[in-house]
């Protein structure tokens, strides 16, 4: 069910938030025991706010937009008085001590938080196979991964147990999810959303975005989270967006640019035509179509997976086993504690970019990796920058693939990044980028990205909205609990 | 590249990590293999112009104000508090 379906349900009196957090639970409660999507529940809180929403209701008192709609939250985001684990052990018993600002927001929205979602361990990986606790299923297909690293966040919208969700970004991981769940999803503007009380991966390149059923369902996200936050010293000085308002208005034609280095060889065919596809859709509206040459997205991977782990393994070194978090208690000495506390609190992955981290920040490799990275991230800027002086968004397939099999990339860490192509420079730029459903190969959905410029959420969720209001792919949903 | 057990036992010490004897072979693999995909940078060329046109990202900073501390969830989650002396116990330095 749409916002707007719940919306109207609220203002005419059929409903009560009680009685939608009920179905809520109920079908949580029959299927996400395939799924995997919630890492626990927060019923106690989510049941307190809708007494409020309902005692508001019967006294025909006017609510906000968002009152009474349910949401999943990725478990990197704290909710006072709720555990935030990261999908990590070293966090496994952590109580998040204060609200993040878009928790506290979503709270005056009146929104029902469902629960936590699961991850990739500290929001590393593409698959929500580095869970340190239990893999997360594509709806579609229980055999293939849902993306990551806001795997559960995609999967439960997917999985119709919520409305809408809350993902971070750090270098695709709220838009492949969405792209393999079939689901719309949209990093904002790097400095739109605070990150105060989101839990740090990368701290130049992480920004919180929205998860929904559709571009429309995701502005109203937008809105109710975006905006100034003292507390983040990266939140644009900026007030909340109004793109539910802006997508009433009627769409403008543009200027369409097709980056040919995102729509070659290393895309699947089929991914490819469904993308292919959705551009002469555009076409036929009367947009116009530029191919475009962005020489420097050859590099962005391996820019990336220099900048993000060397910021990661600053960011985690606060887990020392001291102040909170898991405790190697066997051991004598301080050093010995906290090495033995991260060697068995941390995962693979988790491991794999903090050395990789550490390697590139060290005396003698700083200049030819950390240093070279950072001059090749502000090419990457300055081609965006340049594209953007003849076109007004960028279309690109937003994965490679659709959903892999489990395992698929298990002994292969450099080819699980590989699957970020098309994401990672955007985060590099600090872009807003859309992924939204453009159609399905062998029963899986394919995704399509709209990149536009700093600050320019408006024009990149219009033309989704559009896309949507034209096509159903977005209305489509899998088969749970009538299929296996 | 050639990234050995040598230097990931280096990186461990210096990032504070363990990593048991089976672990260490397949992560100096994989590194290894990353590192050399990483060595492509190199063969980026970057005009001068480029990186001069390139704004340095600013921050605000908030006024140094002094706010209540959070005590009470200091001691939920510390793995070792004592509350006699409000302080985190640790074992011995060396």
């Amino acid at each position: 069910m749409s916002i707007s379906q719940l919306q109207d349900q609220y203002r005419r009196g059929e409903i009560t938030a009680s009685a939608v957090l009920d179905q809520t639970y109920a079908r949580i409660d029959s299927h996400d025991g395939e799924v995997k999507s919630f890492l626990f529940h927060t019923r106690a809180l989510a049941y307190e706010i809708a007494g409020e929403v309902d005692a508001r209701l019967a006294k025909g008192k006017t609510l906000p937009p968002l009152a009474g709609i349910p949401l999943g939250v990725k478990d990197n985001m704290h909710m006072s008085g709720e555990k935030t684990t990261c999908a990590s052990k070293i966090l496994e018993n952590f109580q998040a001590p204060y609200d993040a600002t878009v928790i506290a927001r979503c709270k005056e929205a009146l929104m029902l938080p469902i629960g936590k979602l699961n991850m990739d361990e500290f929001a590393m990986g593409s698959s929500t196979e580095n869970s340190a606790f239990f893999p997360t299923r594509n709806p579609w297909d229980f055999s293939r991964v849902p993306g990551g690293s806001s795997g559960g966040s995609a999967a439960s919208v997917a999985a119709g147990f919520v409305p809408l969700s809350l993902g971070s970004d750090t270098g695709g991981s709220i838009r492949q999810p969405a792209a393999f769940c079939g689901v719309t999803g949209l990093k904002p503007t790097y400095g739109r959303v605070s990150r105060y009380g989101l839990v740090a991966f990368a701290s130049s390149l992480d920004q919180i975005g929205p998860l929904g059923r559709s571009v429309h369902d995701c502005a109203y996200l937008l809105d109710a989270i975006s905006g100034h936050d003292a507390r983040d010293a990266t939140s644009a000085n900026l007030p909340a967006t109004q793109v539910v308002a802006h997508l009433a208005m009627s769409q403008k034609f543009l200027k369409i640019g097709i980056p040919r280095e995102l729509i070659g060889p290393e895309i699947d065919d089929a991914v490819k035509a469904c993308v292919e596809s959705a551009i002469r859709w555009y076409e036929q509206q009367g947009h116009q179509i530029i191919w475009c040459d962005m020489a420097s997205f050859s590099a962005a991977v391996a820019t990336y997976y220099i900048i993000a782990p060397a910021e990661a393994s600053a960011n985690l070194s606060r887990y020392d086993g001291v102040r909170y978090g898991l405790r190697d208690k066997k051991a004598d000495t301080l050093k010995t504690m906290i090495a033995n506390t991260r060697g068995h609190g941390f995962g693979a992955e988790v491991k794999r970019r903090i050395i990789l981290g550490t390697y590139v920040l060290s005396s003698g490799y700083y200049d030819a990796f950390y240093a070279k990275a950072q001059q090749v991230r502000s090419l990457i800027t300055y081609e965006f920058q340049q594209a953007f002086q003849n076109v007004d968004v960028l279309l690109t397939p937003t994965a490679p693939t659709t959903a892999f099999a489990f395992g698929a990339h298990a002994q292969d860490p450099l080819a699980m990044y590989l699957a970020d192509i098309a994401t990672i420079p955007v985060n590099m730029a600090g872009l807003p980028a859309l992924s939204l459903p453009c159609g399905f190969s062998d029963g899986l959905p394919v995704g399509m990205q709209i990149i536009g410029r700093a600050w320019d959420e408006n024009t990149v969720m219009g033309l989704g909205h559009q896309f949507q209001l034209g096509t159903d792919y977005h209305t489509r949903v899998p088969a749970i609990g009538s299929v296996a | 590249m050639n990234f050995s057990t040598q230097d990931l036992d280096h990186l461990a010490n210096l990032a504070h990590l363990t990593f048991s004897d089976s672990e260490k072979v397949a992560f100096a693999s994989q590194i290894d293999h990353v590192l050399g995909y990483m060595g492509k940078l190199s063969e980026v060329v970057i005009a001068p112009s480029v990186l001069a046109a390139m704004p340095v990202p600013q921050m605000q900073l908030r006024e140094d104000v002094v706010t209540p501390s959070a005590i009470p969830f200091l001691a939920e989650n510390a793995p070792d508090w004592d509350a006699a002396s409000n302080a985190f116990f640790v074992p011995k330095i060396s």
